[in-house]
């Protein structure tokens, strides 16, 4: 695609990044104004974000989004004055045209990708004009006496302190004329030529947002005369009349003509520039790696000084070398914090993309929900913001697909027409916990034990043992849908299962709550970060892994007498349960048969899909928390691992990603005796 | 330097695998570190050795003979690890020794002959012929390349992960 000549490549990525702020500014606003019509603030966002668009679009020469804009742009005009009213139509053709956007602006990452046609969604933009050919309507005039407030009391008093005089003039314009904001800005052209605007009534912004007033107001500080000042205004054409008055405050101070004065103005402006950076992720995340590689380095210097405390124990520089080794110490962990802390996003980044979402899925299903959003400001680390997107579109899929009923069975049933989806998210100790809560007809036990039986996956005896919560959480198994008809959205079996194994992964927990008739709570658990994490360190043939103690149901230690066969595969006898078990150094094929030491094991309980596994290691080491460092993609290419980290003696350790290692290590033995059968047959057991 | 001589000559790191030299750019190294300790990385591809500590970065190590498919010779001691960075990516390579970093001047490099390497070209830069002895130049882009089809090939089973992007 054709871009303007003469762009940087810094240019365009300026641009990028305000059309995408701008796009998501306007998805999010648009679906608010369906039901906030008559606000008129949000309106003017919506304005003035594809104004922004259609300008910053046209200055590096993408053209077509720049008219799409345009058409936009027009359409909202025709919105704003009141002409057209919001209606399902205009805010379908608007987020039609909103995805057009994104797929123009995708174009700027692909240059070869096919270019977007725009001529569709601006022909849908453009009829919804053609049924309105009046005229525009004035917005009311605004009559009022310009009066200077606090601030610009300040200014007008700083400017007469440089010697210059203030006026006070008003600017009548032709009545009749179409070009009223075009000749504000002329005169506030010419007057800030020649001097300080302090204030203006209408104000810049206001006019730029459409405000048309005939009599426009304008204090302004200048070193010119009135004359000269009433000369430069009267050749503007359409200028009826200009009245200018010098401009006396209370008591004006004489004060001698200072040099510099505009320095001084711009310097003020600066220092109120905002109170925050904007700063690359990607710088964010080498600060963080940097402040890990602190923390490492910090216990390696710590255990070095604790070495040392025992060798010489008496001597006094040693013991120095201890106290402020332990100062470092301090002062590293508070880094780690701070940095952590900065790294924290608030989950309405993800959230604000929502909206459209569901409004989308519920007028394709023909249904009606209100979705409300709770606490969007609780925060969390970045690494899990980028998490949450998928999990939450699945849940609220299945809410609107198969939680909410059709209006007319709502009715039928004595409820509100529409159905509520309630999206909330709090901090719960270093967890964060989201909820996605419906009240439509809720999720059957009844209905779920017979699919479970009738797609063999439990029998109808082990099913029985299932308490009713238990049986509604078999949604996240896969193979398990309950829809009675598949639809386009949902209903294939797959989704749920997919979200609890990512979660789980993440060191994260997803449940399940139903109340049939009245609604269902999912309810979502996550850590705040995943760029350190707790960990149990185990080694197995002679290699040391260290575990997330998130996927950790206990550990202990296990005799060989304890390993018994079921069909060729070791099981054992866990707390009365029987417990598959995994040789971790056969799972990694590192087993050696002959050395092996049957002796000394020990065994760690894992979570596994809702079930518990047993891991076979050699020995259990320490507990310690891990800067999680990712690994090449060559080797990530190892299922099994999450990523690496560091020892404070500077060896490399794995860690598992136990829910990917169980799972790959299944599917490697489906072929031969079916270990899935095992760990179903055992689950019924355990529960 | 001037101009010509750049374009003229190739400055290389030689180093031995086996009892062949072979030569990498020296732009493309990174640094020489002795043999360390390194991690193993289960279900890494073969040549994978598995992981080491660069002063706080995780990078992987492959064994370039493994890759070439020859027996391994020569003395431990003198065994290296080359690191390289290549498209972003960091890695190491394990070498029997390193033994001098050398200009070569650019015609004295010919194209690699199909009989010799037997389809493996696509690695080889070409054969430099010294008076003493030839040495063979390394492509490490390209060995790379070949590593993500590898290890895009040993991962096991269909991803479940596909069926989130599809309903996006």
């Amino acid at each position: 695609m054709d871009l303007a000549a003469g762009i940087t490549p810094e240019d365009l990525n300026l641009f990028i990044q305000e059309a995408d702020e701008q796009l998501q500014l306007l998805d999010e606003d648009i679906v608010r104004l369906e039901k906030e019509f008559d606000n008129p603030d949000l309106m003017q966002e919506i304005f003035r974000a594809a104004h922004t668009l259609k300008g910053s679009s046209a200055m590096v020469g993408h053209q077509r989004l720049s008219d799409l804009a345009h058409a936009m742009e027009n359409v909202l005009d025709q919105v704003r004055k009141g002409v057209l009213s919001v209606s399902p139509l205009i805010i379908d053709a608007l987020l039609h045209g909103l995805d057009i956007m994104r797929m123009l602006r995708k174009e700027l990452d692909s240059p070869d990708a096919e270019p977007a046609d725009i001529t569709d969604a601006v022909a849908e933009l453009s009829a919804l004009l053609t049924a309105v050919n009046q005229p525009a309507k004035r917005i009311t005039e605004q009559t009022g006496i310009l009066t200077p407030d606090a601030e610009a009391q300040a200014e007008l008093e700083k400017a007469c302190q440089e010697g210059k005089q203030a006026y006070f003039i008003k600017v009548s314009f032709d009545e009749q004329s179409n070009w009223t904001a075009v000749r504000s800005f002329q005169v506030i052209n010419s007057l800030s030529a020649i001097g300080e605007i302090i204030v203006s009534l209408p104000t810049t912004q206001e006019i730029e947002e459409g405000a048309i007033n005939h009599l426009f107001q304008i204090l302004v500080a200048s070193n010119n005369s009135e004359e000269d000042i009433k000369e430069l205004l009267t050749g503007i054409p359409e200028v009826e009349s200009v009245e200018i008055n010098a401009y006396e405050k209370d008591a004006p101070e004489e004060a001698p003509k200072a040099a510099g004065p505009d320095s001084a103005a711009t310097a003020k402006e600066d220092i109120k520039l905002s109170h925050t950076v904007r700063v690359d992720v990607n710088r964010l995340d080498t600060l963080m790696e940097q402040v890990g590689e602190l923390v490492i380095n910090r216990n390696q210097i710590s255990q070095l000084g604790r070495t040392l405390a025992e060798k010489y124990h008496e001597d006094e520089i040693i013991v120095a070398f201890g106290d402020s080794v332990s100062q470092i110490a301090k002062i590293i962990s508070t880094l780690q914090q701070d940095v952590m802390s900065i790294r924290l996003l608030p989950v309405e980044i993800v959230f604000n993309t929502l909206p459209r979402m569901v409004r989308d899925i519920a007028r394709k299903e023909n249904k009606k929900v209100e979705f409300i959003i709770e606490g969007q400001e609780t925060e969390v680390d970045r690494s899990v913001i980028e998490q949450l997107r998928d999990p939450l579109i699945h849940m609220l899929r299945n809410s609107i697909d198969h939680g909410i009923e059709a209006p007319e069975e709502r009715i039928s049933a004595g409820k509100p027409e529409a159905g509520t989806i309630r999206l909330t998210a709090m901090h719960e100790q270093d967890n964060i916990v989201i909820t996605v809560k419906d009240d439509g007809k809720g999720i059957e036990p009844k209905a779920i034990r017979k699919s479970a039986v009738d797609k063999k996956i439990y029998t109808s005896e082990n099913i029985s043992k299932l308490t009713d919560s238990e049986a509604v959480n078999l949604i996240f198994d896969s193979g398990l849908s309950t829809a009675s008809e598949v639809t386009n959205v949902s209903g294939r079996g797959v989704g749920l299962d997919v979200v609890k194994t990512n979660i789980e992964s993440l060191g994260g927990s997803v449940s399940v709550e139903s109340v049939p008739g009245q609604g269902t709570t999912f309810t979502l658990t996550l850590p705040l970060t995943l760029a350190i994490i707790p960990a149990l360190l185990v080694s197995t043939g002679g290699t040391i892994c260290a575990i997330p103690l998130s996927s950790i149901v206990e550990a202990d230690k296990l005799d060989e007498k304890e390993i018994q066969t079921v069909r060729g595969k070791e099981v054992t006898l866990f707390r009365g349960d029987v417990l598959p078990l995994l040789r971790l150094d056969e799972v990694f094929g590192w087993s050696d048969e002959n050395n092996r030491n049957n002796e000394a094991l020990h065994i760690v309980v894992v979570k596994y899909a809702g079930t518990r596994v047993g891991l076979v290691v050699e020995e259990l080491l320490e507990q310690q928390e891990l800067v999680v460092k990712s690994l090449d993609h060559f080797i990530g290419a190892s299922k099994g691992i999450t990523g690496a980290s560091i020892l404070g003696d500077g060896r490399v350790v794995l860690i598992l990603d136990i829910t990917s290692l169980i799972r790959g290590t299944i599917i490697e033995r489906q072929n031969g005796d079916n270990i899935k059968t095992r760990i179903l047959t055992s689950r019924a057991g355990t529960k | 330097m001037d101009k010509d001589t750049i374009a003229s000559e190739k400055q290389m790191v030689l180093f031995e695998l086996g009892t062949e030299t072979y030569g990498l750019d020296i732009a493309s190294v990174y640094e020489i570190i002795r043999m360390q300790p390194i991690t193993k990385v289960p279900k890494a591809p073969f040549y994978v050795e598995g992981v080491i500590n660069l002063r706080g970065r995780v990078i992987p190590v492959i064994d370039i003979g493994k890759r070439f498919g020859f027996e391994r010779t020569g003395d431990v001691k003198n065994k290296r690890i080359v690191v390289i960075n290549i498209k972003d990516t960091t890695l190491g390579i394990i070498v029997d020794a390193v033994t001098e970093v050398i200009r070569i001047p650019a015609d004295s490099i010919d194209p690699v002959s199909d009989i010799v390497t037997s389809g493996q070209s696509d690695y080889l830069m070409g054969i430099a012929k010294l008076p003493e002895k030839m040495i063979i130049l390394l492509a490490l882009d390209k060995l790379l390349v070949k590593d993500d089809e590898l290890a895009g090939m040993t991962a096991e089973g269909p991803d479940v992960k596909p069926e989130l992007a599809n309903i996006k």
